[in-house]
């Protein structure tokens, strides 16, 4: 049983920790005009064995899960090896591009956003060099949704957790997304098993990272996700957890204590 | 299958750097199955082949079940009668072989394994194999190029660049090093690999045993190290004898009817019509492995991942799981939209080969020094405790476990290990 629960605790403190990190690179004041400061973050993005190690760990799981949403709602062409080809795709809040890049790959028209110009930066020169067309954007979903565009598929990846007004927000995804779109949400729960793992890891880790620089209250428990999408009129109907493993993998779970994955629809008129 | 090639413009020479997604270096059974298997998942790669005379492989390989089922499943498992054979029983024992060994239904002192007549594992001649993968890999539509010198690789955030001493360039993604135990590629990455200590070598040879073997593998346990008979045909065997360094050579050395004498007096009289048919080989035992099992940009594959003893005949079935794992996690790399230098390709593979790899190793090294290593222990009390041993492992669950670890596929899921 101690073993089980420690083998939890470290587990989870590794996925805790991923999110850290890419708040870091994300909520950055480095001075960009620097060009050795611009190359050290680029590398932190896409050095596979970097700082942000974890989240490339992560990725493969995230990849699976907006792929077994989009599924789930009758888009793709699953029997092709582009499957997302022609789907309009928004990543909101993208960074360097870890998932618009492999949905770029898979045949979506990938718009990703997000509101750092140095991050935005780093994308472009990325997607440069792997030869993809995304369309990468300094914006916020809000100034998105003002210009009217729309999307087949949604997703904010460990996203929402630093968003200021939650309904604002999803309100804006739901004007972005088309009648019949999907979209795909995954953060961390709000309780005190994912409070104290963070706690673990920004004290006793990551003790370069000051105190205050993520903010609990913010994370969302998967009941006030539900009734705040609905509120916005987007209807989430599937909760799927997503459990660490000890060798650096994830397996999808019920459980959504700590990592969790949402998605869903619009929701109908009449609902 | 179209290379992309890039000239870059450097100082008055063009150079061209051929650009392939994957690489696999290797001119062995590794490479050559490895070729096939990631022909199979429709994976693009480019073979690099060293240009280094090689040489004629006459040991012999066993093949377990799983093993055969993904040899089948690539195209490579037509072998006649001649150069496959069966085995319907192994013979494990400390004392010299009886008249009736290769009598089934005779009693038998030590253990003996079989699965109700049915076959537990081949003995295939490796050059026989190696004929039909590079048979079966000449229609692939796939790039072969050889290499000169050693390879120079870097690695980068965009991806791997590999030149040779002549200067060709290759740019890719991820290299799968098939470059057998020494591997120049492991070594040249700065991954550390973990070796065995032991003084031991063996002696390979074929043998004719003039007498029908019945589809008997025997394995005697001698206080330097065991020997194995491989069943060949009808009446051959492969020979392996793992003996102390000192041994070896002395025992090399000897002449053909001293070294048969010596292989008698190690198997029992009944063993006295045997005559050599082939030279006799000999080749270091130094059991290693890399338990990072690569790093981004490169994975390991085979012996260069891991060489074991080969009491067990079981080095080449790892090997075959490893590619059977590598085709899983790279089809399922592609299928997310991921790169084949994406980390987690090399997370999932050590995930799903660690406890195979190290639970073979264990047993292998176990067995060969719990039964024949000739420790100070085991001088003090060299016949009780190992008849200890024996008796332990003739119990009946732990007898069954050995059977289905050395079958395949129960410590290893792949896809390429079910059935047709």
């Amino acid at each position: 049983m101690l073993y089980l629960v420690i083998n939890e605790l470290t587990a989870n403190t590794q996925v805790t920790i991923l999110i850290l990190e890419k708040n870091m690179a994300t909520n950055t004041t480095i001075d960009f005009e620097d060009k050795d400061q611009f190359d050290a973050i680029a590398e932190q993005w896409w050095n596979p064995s970097g700082s942000l190690k974890s989240l490339h760990q992560f990725t493969p799981i995230r990849i699976e899960y907006i792929k077994n949403s989009i599924k789930r709602h009758h888009f793709g062409e699953w029997e092709k090896l582009r499957p997302l080809s022609n789907l309009q795709i928004l990543d909101i809040g993208c960074g360097g591009g870890l998932l618009a890049e492999p949905m770029s790959k898979l045949g979506g028209i990938v718009t990703g956003i997000d509101s750092s110009l140095s991050t935005i930066e780093i994308a472009r020169r990325h997607a440069k060099s792997s030869k993809l067309e995304i369309d990468y954007q300094v914006s916020t979903a809000e100034r998105l949704a003002d210009k009217g565009t729309k999307f087949d598929v949604i997703y904010a990846s460990e996203v929402i957790e630093h968003v200021s007004d939650r309904s604002l927000f999803l309100n804006s995804i739901q004007r972005l997304l088309e009648p019949k779109g999907v979209v795909i949400i995954t953060t961390i729960n709000r309780n005190l098993f994912s409070f104290a793992l963070a706690k673990i890891s920004a004290e006793y880790i990551f003790e370069l990272i000051p105190k205050g620089t993520h903010d609990f209250t913010k994370f969302v428990q998967p009941s006030e996700l539900r009734s705040e999408a609905k509120e916005a009129g987007i209807i989430l109907d599937d909760f799927t957890g997503f459990k660490p493993l000890l060798d650096g993998r994830f397996k999808f779970t019920s459980i959504t204590t700590v990592n969790y994955g949402a998605s869903g629809s619009l929701a109908r008129p009449n609902i | 299958m179209q290379t992309n090639n890039i000239r870059i413009l450097h100082g008055l020479n063009i150079i061209m750097v051929n650009k392939t997604p994957i690489v696999v270096v290797g001119n062995g059974l590794t490479a050559e199955v490895m070729c096939s298997a990631l022909n199979y998942f429709g994976l693009e790669y480019t073979r690099l082949l060293s240009q280094r005379n090689d040489f004629v492989d006459t040991r012999t390989t066993t093949i377990n079940m799983a093993s055969q089922k993904m040899l089948s499943r690539l195209n490579l498992w037509s072998f006649s009668n001649e150069n496959s054979t069966e085995i319907r029983n192994i013979l494990v024992s400390q004392h010299k072989f009886s008249e009736n060994c290769f009598d089934r239904n005779s009693e038998k002192s030590g253990l003996h394994f079989f699965l109700d007549g049915e076959i537990m594992a081949w003995t295939i001649e490796n050059e026989s194999l190696l004929k039909n993968c590079q048979k079966h890999n000449s229609k692939l539509p796939s790039n072969i190029e050889n290499y000169y010198g050693n390879l120079n690789i870097e690695y980068t955030e965009n991806g791997v660049e590999i030149n040779d001493i002549r200067d060709k360039k290759w740019r890719t993604e991820l290299i799968i090093a098939c470059d057998g135990a020494n591997s120049a590629i492991r070594k040249s990455a700065g991954l550390r690999s973990t070796s065995m200590a032991t003084n031991q070598e063996a002696i390979v040879a074929r043998i004719n045993l003039n007498r029908l073997h019945h589809n008997f593998a025997v394995q005697r346990f001698l206080p330097d190290g065991p020997l194995a008979l491989m069943p060949i045909r009808t009446q051959e065997a492969a020979l392996v004898w793992s003996l102390s360094k000192t041994k070896s050579a002395n025992i090399f050395n000897l002449s053909e009817g001293e070294f048969k004498r010596k292989i008698i007096n190690a198997l029992g009289d009944n063993f006295n019509k045997i005559t050599l048919c082939s030279e006799k080989k000999i080749w270091g035992l130094k059991p290693s492995v890399t338990r990072s099992m690569g790093r981004p940009g490169l994975i390991l594959a085979g012996d260069s991942n891991h060489s074991i003893h080969p009491l067990a005949g079981m080095g080449f079935n790892l090997a075959l799981a490893d590619i059977a794992v590598i085709c899983d996690c790279l089809s399922s790399a592609k299928k997310n939209g991921l790169s084949f230098s994406h980390p987690s390709i090399l997370s999932e593979y050590r995930a799903r080969r660690r406890l195979e790899v190290e639970a073979i190793i264990a047993i292998t090294q176990g067995l060969n020094r719990l039964f024949s290593y000739n420790s100070f222990k085991f001088k003090i009390f060299p016949s009780s405790l190992t008849n200890i041993g024996l008796g332990i492992m003739d119990s009946l669950p732990i007898k069954k476990q050995l059977a289905k670890i050395a079958a395949g596929g129960v410590l290893t899921s792949a896809s390429l290990f079910s059935d047709v």
